[in-house]
């Protein structure tokens, strides 16, 4: 016999003022099978939980009904209390009287009578409710990080700190990201290398930590603590267990004048070659687009020249299939092409250049050796024009929002010109400065103050090369109301940060969101920011939002943070939400291997002692199933049913209101 | 009636002499009607026969036990019943080599086929099926009604059925092991011969047909109350064309139409 306890929260005034609480928990008493229903002020405070808990010791209860919140609120709390009364928490319903109910509702005398029908229905379902029991879900411990940036690198080096084993995927032949390309940081201008380069070293070195540079991901499949995941490492036509990085192969490539991605397209490299000296592994790939071996069958330099036959021409890419238990996306951002910007020389201008050039010019290991020297004809500029918010709140170009890290790389390549031009000028344009962050703001008040920058509050509306080679700024100052015009020598644009090229892909592959910029979507902006709808699956660094070195760095820690307690257990605890097939109704249709969403159905043989398939029927797969029901409704046999709401409790709680 | 029953029976011999069937599931007369044989030996061929009055699915036997055991087996199939053969085989009830085909059409006996084969003259030779213009019109004055008409209408329709499932039992696309109707914790549909369970039982029956059913007309020739189930069928199924670009049994690797979608799907239908 079903004995059922009925609770009636007045959520203070919430539920309260529109429903009548105390008539309520009368009329309830009356519904057949409940023995015990009460109304307290407010039932998720300790002593409301307390009345739950003694009334399941005292009368023996087998199912509870808690009318209150939405159980999206207190559900947990509730059914936690259960539990330590000693009943089986999924024998613990609640009826929704505030959402549905009494904040929908003003006649209090309809809104009472509905609050009774509601507890009905509930009391009705929770008689046919069974005690079910979390799944258990084996975790594979070891992580896989995308991107090989500072984010990528510190979060796989928190997690590999924590005794777990980390893969690092990288695309490009080394890691260290674009932090690899800057020169100086903001707002101590230390040397940017400098500091991250014993970071990749420890990366490379660490016993937990494997990398995958020249790889990409191709699939993801599984579930939080069983992905597996399908890595193609690309051809490098180097033998990296051979070669030592020597060298010697791209000095000798006579293919020389490919321009450099590590250098913003400024500089040369060869096509074998490695992106930087200092790159993680130091061992070259040979570029296939460009190599003439490769392309022509004609030269093989490289292979003669190679001490230790490290060359294959015949490399092929590799698909490589690996386990992981949690996913870090750390895949970074990249520079908005300002050439959509007619007015800024729509990308013609040799002189105009982006942030990521500037950089470059601005490093000891860059094309210049760290001078200053505009593209077109190598010359020290006399007059440089920075311009902040190119894109950026430019909704026009579909980007309203800032780019966040711009204010400060400017004002530090303006110091960094005026320290190395004493006579030069520096003129930024800008829309406001936000330099919001520690020692940010007295970073730019020194730009202006002791370096010399100078600061235009206004817009460009054009920029364009005079005869001379001179490229005229013309644009306004907003503070003085006047129009300005500016004969420069070199303009650089904070062209917008935007996502990487391609970042849809991996989030679809991995079940990620995102917005209409193509970040990746956290699962809750304040309160869930590394976590992403999928379960297991974390962000980290740029590719979620514009964000400047130390919060991408705090952000892969707390990604590692999220990985390390993902891995604590060794068994992932899940809600038994799920489907479940009745295998004698199943006729294989595969309906429902068809529909499932997430992939969780799928085909088991059913076999006779002699190991003779007798038949096959679909099956849920507990640990993908996310109890939405699908094949249950698409089932024309009626095999499938939804624990914790199947058919018998829908159709019992249905016809309770007849 | 067709000339060429030699070449059927002939076949069949053949196939059952050379061990590549143990079965021939094909029709016999006996008396005015058309029946189903079921020829084990190659010298009972005799009694195999096909006409214009063979209109009975013989794809309804390959999912009863006594059938499946005798499998490899072949079947008399006119393009109704091929068409039954691939959506068998999209809904894995079914598997190449399990079933060859005797293929025959109002013209003849077209020889013996793999149910690639099958496939492939089904898209060849039959793809194209002229729409019976009074079934049109029949179909437009139906659709033409207010949901309050078209309610009564099927209503009227289904109000002599006495509930004996014999169209079930005809459909080859009727296969589960126990139907919707029978499931008793909780009891979906009302058993009883009533305007109510009539009703729903029909409509059901139809949603369970939709983007499935291949319009042999096999139910509407099994009912001894004459309702015209098949107006029903051709509904749905000219609005499963329309709304999803699908014509049921030709895919044997079709994904349902409905349960299943595609970036491409058309919109309309579900705003």
């Amino acid at each position: 016999m079903a004995r059922i306890g009925v609770f009636i929260c007045h959520c203070g005034e919430n539920i309260g003022r529109t429903v009548d609480c105390a008539a309520v928990a009368q009329e309830s008493a009356k519904l057949p099978g409940v023995v015990v229903s009460l109304d307290y002020k407010y039932m998720c405070s300790d002593p409301g939980q307390q009345m739950i808990k003694n009334a399941i010791a005292e009368q023996k209860l087998t199912g509870v009904v808690v009318a209150a919140c939405s159980p999206r609120m207190h559900e947990t709390t509730f059914r936690r209390a259960a539990a330590e009364a000693g009943l089986n928490p999924y024998l613990l319903e609640m009826a929704n009287l505030r959402e549905h109910c009494s904040w929908v509702h003003e006649d209090r005398p309809i809104a009472t009578g509905k609050a009774v029908d509601l507890v009905r229905v509930m009391v009705e379902k929770v008689k046919r409710n069974r005690a079910l029991y979390p799944i258990q879900v084996n975790v594979e411990p070891t992580a896989m990080v995308v991107g090989g940036g500072i984010a990528g690198i510190q979060a796989a080096l928190d997690i590999a700190a924590g005794g777990k084993k980390v893969i690092l995927v990288e695309k490009s032949p080394s890691i260290g990201g674009h932090m690899a390309r800057l020169s100086e940081t903001f707002p101590t201008l230390d040397c940017s290398q400098c500091i991250l380069t014993p970071r990749m070293v420890e990366a490379a070195s660490h016993p937990n930590i494997t990398l995958m540079t020249y790889s990409e991901v191709e699939a993801v499949d599984g579930f939080i603590g069983n992905f597996e995941v399908t890595i193609r490492k690309k051809a490098r036509y180097v033998d990296p267990a051979k070669c030592t990085g020597c060298g010697s192969c791209y000095t000798k490539c006579p293919q020389k004048k490919i321009p450099s991605e590590f250098d913003a397209l400024l500089g040369k490299r060869s096509a074998i070659y490695t992106p930087f000296p200092q790159a993680v592994p130091n061992k070259p790939v040979i570029d296939a687009e460009h190599c003439t071996m490769l392309t022509k069958g004609k030269c093989g330099v490289c292979k003669k020249i190679c001490p230790r036959d490290a060359i294959n021409y015949e490399d092929k890419d590799e698909l490589v299939k690996v386990k992981v238990g949690a996913i870090v996306l750390a895949t970074g951002f990249e520079l908005w092409d300002h050439s959509k910007y007619g007015e800024y020389g729509g990308g013609r201008l040799v002189d105009v250049i982006d942030g990521f050039q500037f950089e470059r010019l601005a490093s000891a290991s860059g094309p210049t050796a760290g001078e200053i020297r505009r593209p077109s004809d190598g010359q020290v500029p006399h007059t440089v024009v920075f311009i902040q918010c190119c894109g950026s709140r430019d909704e026009k170009q579909g980007m309203a929002y800032c780019s966040k890290i711009c204010c400060m790389y400017t004002a530090k390549h303006a110091m960094l010109y005026r320290h190395k031009v004493h006579d030069g000028r520096a003129v930024v344009f800008y829309m406001d400065i936000r330099a919001a962050g520690k020692g940010y703001d007295e970073f730019t008040r020194r730009a202006i103050e002791s370096d010399g920058a100078e600061y235009v509050r206004g817009r460009v509306s054009r920029i364009y090369r005079r005869a001379d080679g001179k490229l005229i700024v013309r644009g306004a100052d907003t503070l003085a109301g006047r129009p300005v015009s500016i004969e420069a020598d070199l303009v650089v644009l904070a062209d917008a940060v935007v996502p990487r090229k391609g970042g849809e892909k991996l989030a679809q592959m991995c079940g990620v969101g995102y917005d209409t910029n193509g970040f990746y979507s956290e699962a809750h902006p304040k309160l869930r920011p590394v976590e992403t709808a999928a379960a297991g699956v974390f962000l980290a660094g740029a590719c979620q939002a514009p964000k400047d070195i130390p919060d991408t760095v705090a952000q892969a820690s707390a990604c590692a943070a999220k990985v390390l307690g993902l891995f604590a257990a060794p068994k992932l605890e899940r809600e038994p939400i799920v489907a479940r097939v009745n295998q004698n109704l199943c006729v294989h249709c595969r309906a429902c291997i068809n529909t499932c969403p997430y992939g969780a159905t799928q085909d088991r043989e059913i076999k006779d002692r002699q190991g003779n398939v007798v038949k096959v029927v679909a099956e849920v797969n507990e640990g993908l199933c996310q109890g939405c029901g699908t094949c249950v409704a698409i089932c024309r046999s009626n095999a499938i049913d939804l624990d914790g709401f199947t058919d018998e409790q829908i159709f019992a709680e249905i016809a309770t209101l007849e | 009636m067709v000339a060429n029953i030699n070449e059927i029976q002939s076949a069949a011999a053949a196939l059952l002499n050379e061990g590549k069937v143990k079965l021939v599931l094909g029709y016999r007369v006996r008396g005015n009607d058309r029946v189903p044989a079921f020829v084990t030996q190659a010298d009972q061929v005799g009694c195999l026969a096909y006409d214009s009055a063979c209109t009975q699915n013989l794809a309804a036997y390959l999912r009863k036990g006594e059938v499946r055991s005798r499998m490899p087996l072949a079947v008399v199939a006119r393009p109704e019943v091929m068409r039954s053969l691939m959506l068998l085989t999209a809904e894995s009830q079914i598997a190449e080599g399990q079933v060859t085909v005797l293929a025959v059409d109002e013209q003849g006996f077209h020889g013996v086929l793999d149910l690639a084969g099958t496939a492939k003259l089904l898209n060849e030779q039959y793809a194209r099926i002229a729409p019976d213009s009074s079934l049109m019109e029949q179909l437009a004055k139906i659709e033409a009604m207010t949901p309050q008409e078209r309610s009564a209408f099927w209503s009227e329709q289904f109000e002599p059925c006495t509930r004996c499932y014999a169209c079930r039992a005809a459909c080859p696309g009727c296969f589960c092991e126990r139907c919707i109707v029978e499931m008793n914790t909780p009891q979906w549909i009302s058993t009883a011969a009533e305007s109510h369970g009539n009703f729903a039982w029909h409509m059901i029956r139809a949603f369970h047909q939709a983007g499935r059913c291949v319009e042999c007309g096999a139910c509407q020739d099994a009912c001894p109350q004459g309702i015209p189930l098949m107006l029903l069928n051709h509904f749905i199924a000219r609005e499963v064309e329309r709304e999803f670009d699908a014509r049921n049994g030709y895919d044997p690797q079709a994904e349902p139409v409905i349960g299943s979608w595609k970036q491409d799907d058309k919109q309309e239908y579900i705003r």
